[in-house]
């Protein structure tokens, strides 16, 4: 049955979580590094890899550095919150489970026009895609719902179910204000009091004052320290040297700095990593199981 | 034969999925049949395969399901099964040897249940074998589903069968035979489901096969219907024709809701609104239409860009005032059913297209703070094609192009306006708006032109260079827009044939064969008051080649030849599917050359009536042409030589055609066709007498030679301008 709403940004996350803890999730932790969205989470990309059964859900800023406005524009930001579930193997009634979790928000279903709108998800730099949708809320875009079919280049099996909730759009949606900051983050404050000045600044940095040189080398030496690491089979080590070739790569993209010829070399190069990497970590697996 | 018929039964399958991607559906429904992967090419293939009888087949579906119909499926298909000759089976005493007592066990039967059959590989012990359709339909449904093709297909079990999204349930009956079918780990059952009623769907039960669509119909799901076949005694397949009720009732709906709010929708033909026609019918399986509005102040913007961030974004239709004049401050969406209150719903539509056109005002603002020449310079970083070097290289080569053209045909244009079209023509491709709405390139740009202070006719040039963009699209209405578009056309054309990337076979990547459609529609209808007449293809072709230099990388001359060739393959199509023109008229008229193409259409049409005047020049060109085309390894000359004439019969036709020759020529370049023809005809006595008369083919070389170069005149003075007569049948 549908709840009273979910009022605030907080109110919102915490009734997600509380969802998927009742479903039996791992409620996991936002990772402490940059990325551009929880599909880099390792308990995402990682654990969509080998055979284990594992259902998780977590809150991950997500940074998209060329989506900086400086806070003018009330549906854009260089970095906002994703509301991320896996589920693996995603169940037979996986839309229906996703369809309770918007009611125990408060949204009125059969009040409003719900779609499944085709979105075939590919993440270059992580050599992953999947097919789905976005799902509209009476035409607006809360969620990508997507059936993991490769990480890291590698077939999945068992398939996950990758939800992630627009934690912003869907407040918007609760709250009736088309204004990011405007949104209410408790009783006492909003979204712009937290994020507005930080927003400001995060777009001043990545637009003006980041420096495309001194990324570039970020990248390089991440990327090499990758290798390094994975031949010492240190897998989330490595992993982490990929964010940051990642972020250097959105960061050096932001500034104009990439240009249209190396583009597909320079992300061929991180989706090799992600390639790398996830194959050390389904070796360390087997070699555990074999113990 | 009575009872037989009355066992006859319909099967019934529902495939039930997750909502398949709307852009999938008309293929899957086979509405392209027979160039489909759809169930119904499946379907057909699969029961030919298992030698099923039936006598109609049809599909239907909506994003949650595909339905498979088939009536009068035959309640058993006889299988015969070929065991050893007749030769090898029995032995001198006429007892079954080992190969014939071998063959009944690998099959299960006795002795007694085999037969000896006439068989194309001589007479063989037989076994007939009677299978329940039931049987073979209930295995059927796995291939079948397999057999339907998506351009991206997922697993999302550990099954490892694939599909476009998952499949959750299979309904199948025969008749009112529930059947035990699968797909992976999909096992079908007696239930359905119903449309999403507030996001959720409920299953329904479905007790037998005539159950089914009451059980739909309870839920308001509303099937669009697919193709439909009929299966022919001989076992061949017809198609029947069918109509789209879905997509037909919701545009019906979408006009009744327009008008309640005093507005018109656009023309349902063109190709955007035909796309979005087809999505909202494949996005909704109960679709609900209902009207939103947004401030007038967002009409500050064009009207294109407001129509097609709506379809684009939200798959919104856009409406125009009741006389089509202006955009209205409104629009329609069509929901999945009806909400409880469809107001609420529309308030949040509202308010997210405003959203869109904010950020597209946004875009509108930033792309107008600089006149559009400003933005030339950054063409030279846009890639037209990694072998043919920026955007702005390219649009280098249009001013001499659209000036040739102009010289050619004495068309009366200010060369300062061509120089400025095609300067600023290419320049809104570096716009945000362009990037965000790329179909939009050159209606922006015409737009951002008139707001730089560009003349009237350079901006609508600009607005018009892409048109026609589809079969459906308008042409050209300005000269400056018919030239730039042409311009356009021809040096895309050179740039990628010349570089070795022309189409082949299905194969289209540059989209080039509807590039020289639209060329030649074009070229066959000018805009009012321009004339075509004296372009030559030829000289444009050189330019071109020119123009391009070191970018063409094969023989000029067979880059002239294979473009020539494509443009003509475009014509024909043309002149035969779009026009109506026989197709031997079209070849006859085409062959003639096309280099002209003001007067093509009236050859064309002239040709096409086929009177008697013209078929009495048919006939003259027919005896001299195809002598003249029969003779092989001889070369005729040009000019005749009269010393070589020997009897009278052909001096005097010599004499005729010398006579009647300069006035055929000029009527013909001045277009009287009816004139010169009966010019032309006068010379059916003469030519009778001549065949009557004259052997051809005389033992004299000279006398020979100086006879075909007659006669090959002849046959040319219509071949060579007008049309090749000779190959009219």
């Amino acid at each position: 049955m549908t709840q009273k709403k979910a009022d605030t940004f907080q109110e919102l996350i915490l009734r997600l979580e509380r969802f998927w803890a009742d479903y039996g999730c791992v409620i996991s932790q936002p990772y402490d590094m940059e990325m551009g969205a929880g599909t880099f989470h390792p308990m995402t990309f990682f654990k969509a890899l080998g055979p284990d059964s594992w259902n998780t859900a977590f809150v991950q800023p997500s940074r998209r550095p060329t989506d900086g406005r400086y806070a003018e524009n009330p549906l854009r930001a260089q970095r906002y919150y994703q509301y991320q579930v896996v589920l693996k193997p995603a169940p037979a009634d996986v839309q229906n489970l996703y369809l309770k979790s918007l009611e125990t928000l408060g949204i009125d279903l059969k009040k409003h026009d719900v779609r499944f709108v085709q979105d075939d998800w590919e993440s270059p730099t992580l050599g992953a895609w999947g097919l789905g949708w976005e799902v509209w809320l009476d035409g607006l875009e809360v969620t990508q719902f997507t059936y993991f079919q490769q990480v890291g280049g590698i077939d999945l099996s068992p398939i996950s179910a990758e939800i992630t909730y627009g934690l912003e759009r869907i407040a918007m949606f609760l709250q009736g204000k088309l204004d990011l900051y405007a949104l209410r983050w408790n009783k006492d404050h909003t979204y712009g009091d937290i994020h507005r000045r930080s927003e400001i600044e995060g777009s001043t940095y990545n637009f003006e004052y980041s420096d495309p040189q001194q990324q570039r080398r970020y990248f390089e030496e991440a990327y090499a320290q990758c290798k390094r690491l994975l031949e010492a089979g240190l897998v989330l080590p490595a992993y982490e040297q990929l964010l940051k070739t990642s972020h250097a790569f959105n960061l050096m993209d932001a500034r104009g700095a990439v240009s249209v010829n190396e583009r597909p070399t320079l992300i061929a190069g991180i989706r090799n990593s992600a390639k790398r990497c996830a194959e050390a970590y389904l070796e360390r697996m087997k070699e555990q199981n074999e113990k | 034969m009575k009872n037989k018929k009355q066992s006859q039964q319909d099967f019934l399958l529902e495939i039930g999925c997750e909502e398949l991607p709307s852009d999938y559906m008309p293929n899957t429904l086979d509405w392209n049949y027979p160039n489909s992967h759809g169930l119904a090419a499946a379907a057909q293939t699969v029961f030919s395969d298992a030698k099923l009888i039936w006598s109609e087949l049809q599909v239907f579906g909506t994003p949650r399901r595909l339905v498979l119909r088939v009536s009068g499926v035959e309640p058993v298909v006889r299988e015969e099964i070929e065991g050893p000759p007749v030769s090898v089976a029995f032995d001198a005493a006429g007892k079954p040897t080992d190969a014939a007592l071998g063959f009944a066990k690998r099959q299960g039967v006795p002795m007694s249940a085999l037969k000896k059959k006439e068989t194309p590989r001589g007479p063989r012990l037989t076994l007939e074998r009677l299978i329940p359709a039931e049987k073979i339909l209930a295995a059927s449904v796995t291939p079948l589903i397999q057999k339907i093709a998506f351009p991206k297909t997922m697993r999302w079990d550990n099954s490892g069968v694939r599909f476009a999204r998952p499949v959750r349930w299979l309904t199948a009956f025969y008749g009112d035979k529930k059947l035990a079918a699968s797909y992976g780990d999909v096992r079908s059952g007696a239930a359905t489901q119903s449309a999403r009623q507030g996001g959720f769907v409920k299953k329904l039960p479905v007790k037998n096969g005539s159950a089914y669509d009451a059980a739909l119909k309870k839920s308001s799901v509303r099937l669009e219907q697919g193709c439909r076949l009929k299966r022919n005694s001989d076992g061949s397949v017809q198609l029947i024709p069918f109509e789209h009720p879905k997509r037909d009732a919701l545009y019906q709906q979408l006009q009744k809701t327009a008008r309640s709010i005093s507005s018109t929708l656009p023309d349902a033909s063109t190709e955007e609104m035909e796309w979005l026609l087809n999505t909202v019918t494949f996005l909704a399986e109960n679709p609900f239409v209902a009207a939103g509005a947004f401030q007038k102040e967002y009409l500050e913007l064009p009207p294109e860009v407001l129509a097609t961030s709506m379809a684009k974004h939200l798959k919104l239709f856009s409406v125009r005032s009741a006389d089509g004049s202006k955009l209205m401050p409104r629009f329609l969406a069509v929901l999945e059913g009806a909400p409880a209150k469809p107001a609420d719903v529309m308030s949040n539509y509202d308010r997210i297209i405003e959203a869109r056109f904010t950020d597209a005002r946004f875009f509108y603002r930033e792309d107008t703070k600089t006149p559009l020449e400003s933005k030339v310079p950054e063409l030279s970083k846009v890639v037209f094609h990694e072998k043919l070097g920026s955007v702005k290289e390219r649009a280098d080569h249009l001013p001499r192009l659209m000036q040739r053209i102009i010289s050619d045909c004495s068309l009366k244009i200010d060369s300062k306006e061509i120089e400025r079209a095609a300067l600023l023509c290419k320049a809104d491709l570096v716009t945000q708006m362009v990037r965000e709405f790329p179909t939009l390139q050159g209606v922006i740009g015409g737009y951002y032109a008139k707001q730089s202070g560009e003349s009237e006719a350079v901006a609508a040039a600009i607005s018009e260079q892409y048109r026609p963009r589809s079969a459906g699209d308008a042409l050209p209405k300005t000269a400056l827009g018919a030239l730039l578009s042409l311009a356009d056309r021809f040096d895309t054309l050179i740039g990628y044939f010349g570089a070795g990337m022309k189409p082949t076979g299905s194969v289209d990547p540059y989209a080039l064969r509807r590039n020289a459609i639209g060329l030649v529609r074009i070229l066959l209808q000018a805009p009012a008051g321009v004339s075509f007449s004296g372009l030559s293809i030829d000289r444009l072709l050189d330019d071109g080649i020119e123009l391009w230099g070191s970018k063409i990388t094969l023989e000029r001359a067979a880059v002239k030849k294979e473009i020539r060739a494509f443009l003509k393959e475009r014509l024909e199509w043309m002149a035969v599917s779009v026009r109506g023109i026989d197709r031997d008229s079209a070849v006859a008229v085409l062959a003639a050359g096309f280099d002209d193409p003001a007067n093509l259409w009236k050859r064309l049409q002239f040709v096409s009536k086929k009177t008697a005047l013209l078929e009495r020049s048919a006939k003259i060109a027919q005896r001299c042409g195809r002598i003249v085309q029969s003779v092989k390894g001889l070369e005729i000359p040009v000019e005749l030589n009269p010393e070589w004439f020997k009897e009278p019969a052909e001096k005097e036709l010599a004499e005729q055609w010398a006579g009647l020759r300069p006035q055929l020529q000029e009527n013909l370049s001045a277009c009287r066709y009816e004139q010169a023809l009966s010019i032309y005809a006068g010379l059916q006595p003469a030519v009778e007498a001549f065949f009557d008369k004259v052997m051809v083919m005389d033992e004299n070389l000279d006398v020979r030679r100086n006879r075909l170069a007659l006669l090959q005149q002849i046959h040319r003075g219509l071949a060579a301008s007008f049309a090749d007569l000779s190959r009219l049948p």
